[in-house]
């Protein structure tokens, strides 16, 4: 599912990355249509075209100063991969907490980490994919670390916390 | 809003394998999509809509063609 010369080349690299998304999502229990494979990584020297020399990297596209992103760099394919140069708490969270997954050979945000990741986004489809990630994680008995989500809302953006109340109404009604 | 149905990790990945390889997402959405339109058009779309609910990303949105200025 994930291209092991995209892998085998961040490694080579010594660069930190892990798998967020849909398929992050998946490897927690909670399996939904994703047309791509997002990693992220907080590393921004992968923004340089050199450092893809000899790769079929195609795309690097550069965020704006008041982006949430840093960049993005595209890996053609099928599916498309696509690598997020993130910016911020919850991003560095992300990279800084991943477990290596067996399932996939490389490190996957924890589930904690996809909801402070989605509560940052704040799409409605970010929003029902953690109702549904803690729907599956409480499942299977894993859902501890959502009592965990309000000691990180203070290094969160107002926009991530306002979603964040949104979301807690949505479980209590669940 | 549409809740998924909890399964066991190594299910819910052979799962989203499939989805990914049969890209039914992408066919049903390029249904609506004018005749003429491919699968990468239907990305293009599935992208954009996800990006237009999301926090604002200019360099994101410059390639959607979103425009909220």
């Amino acid at each position: 599912m994930i291209d092991a010369r995209l892998i085998a080349w961040l490694e080579g690299k010594k660069v930190r990355f892990c798998v967020i998304g849909g398929v992050a999502l998946a490897v927690h229990g909670f399996a939904r249509y994703t047309a791509d494979v997002d990693l992220l990584t907080m590393e921004t020297a992968v923004l340089d075209p050199a450092f893809w020399s000899g790769t079929v990297a195609t795309e690097i596209r550069v965020g704006d100063a008041d982006d949430p992103l840093a960049g993005l760099v595209r890996w053609p394919g099928e599916p498309e991969h696509d690598l997020l140069v993130g910016r911020g708490y919850a991003m560095q969270l992300a990279v800084d907490t991943a477990a290596s997954s067996s399932a996939l050979g490389c490190p996957v945000a924890t589930p904690l980490a996809l909801v402070l990741l989605k509560l940052e986004a704040g799409g409605p489809q970010d929003r029902s994919d953690i109702l549904s990630l803690v729907e599956a994680q409480r499942v299977l008995g894993r859902a501890a670390w959502l009592s965990e989500v309000p000691s990180h809302l203070p290094c969160l953006s107002a926009e991530a916390r306002a979603c964040w109340e949104r979301v807690e109404a949505d479980l209590r009604k669940a | 809003m549409h809740r998924g149905k909890a399964t066991d990790p190594t299910q819910a990945l052979a799962t989203l394998e499939r989805m990914m390889r049969a890209q039914n997402g992408l066919r049903l959405l390029l249904m609506q999509l004018p005749p003429g339109s491919t699968l990468a058009d239907a990305r293009r779309v599935r992208e954009r809509i996800a990006q237009e609910g999301r926090r604002r990303c200019r360099m994101l949105e410059r390639a959607l063609g979103i425009d909220r200025d």
